[in-house]
């Protein structure tokens, strides 16, 4: 672990074991990047939300990513480990990111919910991976599937999936970020060609579509 | 359909999301950072989570109550205070506080009127350590008016960092007696001699506590009849 980290990894430990002051400096370190990354995905929504006091949910999203850090004996926070490349505000900021795509997704109470039924953005049916891929031309759909994905991610594998997908970085570049192996790099992109494949099925049969039951054809 | 087509339609929809919050970004209302309160109530709910409550109760300031009678909020706030920092090991800090009503003062504003609270109205009282507290700390809360002094039996949350909280409504809070009170909230570690009414009628004369792990909070208030 780098010693630039130990500090950091010292407050995040004794936040963990309860240390009021250690909480306290811990939310006042991340609240803006989880700020920041609610008030996005608020603003996302915003036609599902008018009438809404986006500064009130702004706050009771940012405590609910704060407070998920520590559940479970702190099991998300405990995840971070600084020798993967990732500062703490990286990975708290996805960290944020998946939790805020399954509260909108999931949490009744809220009108930001997105309906993942969006058979009105279907045009045909899902029997084949060609078809498959047709009616998810839907831009809609594409971000719910964005979405979804994100949700399944860990930290890591956002970070990946930004590093070597959305930015093209290579291989060997994100193996260096990253401190792993080239081979590992290989597998992480095996997964979340899998995971995406995954949820872009799901998405499909949410909507309304026949079952899509062919096998992905391609690369992995 | 290859995976590296599905792989290409999400990317799309990746840059296009990021184009959009480059051109579109959120209202300025919802980037505003948070402040102390909002910081306060999360760590309360984040200490509440990791079950790591220091020994008093520990409960999460609720937000504000947005106070919606009628007429505009007054927020409020009287604030005043007085303690007593004798010397020795591990004194309890220094306390703020402030009142909100019908009508109030606040911070360091002089009291010229004392703060109003009456029917229909929300009552919060909030003390704050001039730093964070370490540790436990217990509470007990007065009402006195003339030469009597009475245990005020509202519900005191304690955050995590040592401050006090009393609110709810006036109906609910009071005795159904408008005239004026001095509320006196004594703060003490756990240990140090409970305080009852003889000493909050002390206190609210002037009196000093004896004992370091002791603070004192006087509020005078006004409570309005029907």
């Amino acid at each position: 672990m780098g010693t630039a980290a130990e500090p950091e990894v010292a407050l995040v430990q004794r936040a963990l074991g309860g240390d009021a002051r250690a909480v306290r400096a811990l939310v006042d370190q991340l609240t803006p990047v989880i700020q920041s990354r609610v008030a996005r995905a608020l603003h996302r929504r915003a036609r599902q939300a008018s009438g809404r006091n986006v500064r009130q949910e702004v706050e009771d999203f940012t405590q609910e990513v704060l407070v998920s850090l520590f559940t479970d004996k702190g099991r998300a926070l405990r995840a971070w480990d600084p020798a993967r490349g990732l500062s703490l505000e990286n990975f708290v900021g996805f960290v944020a990111e998946r939790q805020i795509a399954s509260i909108l997704r999931t949490a009744k109470r809220s009108p930001w919910t997105e309906d993942p039924t969006l058979a009105g953005d279907l045009e045909g049916p899902a029997g084949s991976d060609d078809s498959l891929a047709a009616a998810l031309e839907s831009r809609q759909l594409w971000e719910v599937v964005l979405d979804r994905l994100t949700e399944r991610l860990s930290p890591l594998g956002a970070a990946l999936f930004e590093a070597v997908w959305l930015n093209e970085r290579s291989v060997s570049e994100a193996a260096e970020q990253f401190h792993m192996s080239k081979d590992a790099v290989y597998a992480w992109q095996s997964r979340l060609g899998k995971a995406l494949r995954q949820v872009a099925v799901e998405v499909m049969s949410e909507s309304g579509a026949p079952p899509h039951t062919s096998k992905a054809g391609g690369s992995s | 359909m290859s995976q590296d087509k599905l792989r290409d339609r999400l990317v799309e929809a990746a840059r296009r999301r990021r184009a959009q919050e480059a051109t579109a970004p959120p209202e300025p209302d919802a980037l505003a950072p948070l402040d102390a309160e909002a910081k306060d109530r999360i760590t309360a709910r984040v200490m509440e989570e990791i079950g790591a409550a220091p020994g008093a109760q520990v409960i999460p300031f609720r937000r504000r109550v947005r106070v919606a009678a009628g007429v505009a909020v007054a927020a409020l706030a009287a604030a005043l205070v007085l303690f007593l920092r004798p010397p020795g090991p591990a004194p309890l800090p220094a306390y703020e506080a402030s009142f909100s009503g019908e009508s109030a003062l606040r911070g360091t504003q002089s009291q010229a009127e004392p703060p109003r609270v009456g029917p229909g109205s929300e009552l919060s009282l909030i003390a704050r350590p001039g730093r964070p507290v370490q540790g436990p700390v217990e509470v007990s809360a007065f009402l006195v008016r003339g030469d009597s002094a009475r245990p005020w039996a509202a519900p005191a949350q304690v955050s995590p960092e040592g401050a006090v909280r009393i609110a709810g409504s006036a109906d609910a809070l009071l005795p159904p007696e408008p005239g004026p009170w001095t509320a006196v909230i004594v703060i003490r570690r756990p240990g140090a001699s409970p305080a009852g009414p003889r000493d909050a009628l002390r206190f609210s004369r002037g009196e000093v506590p004896a004992d370091p792990g002791v603070q004192v909070i006087q509020v005078r208030f006004e409570q309005t009849g029907p």
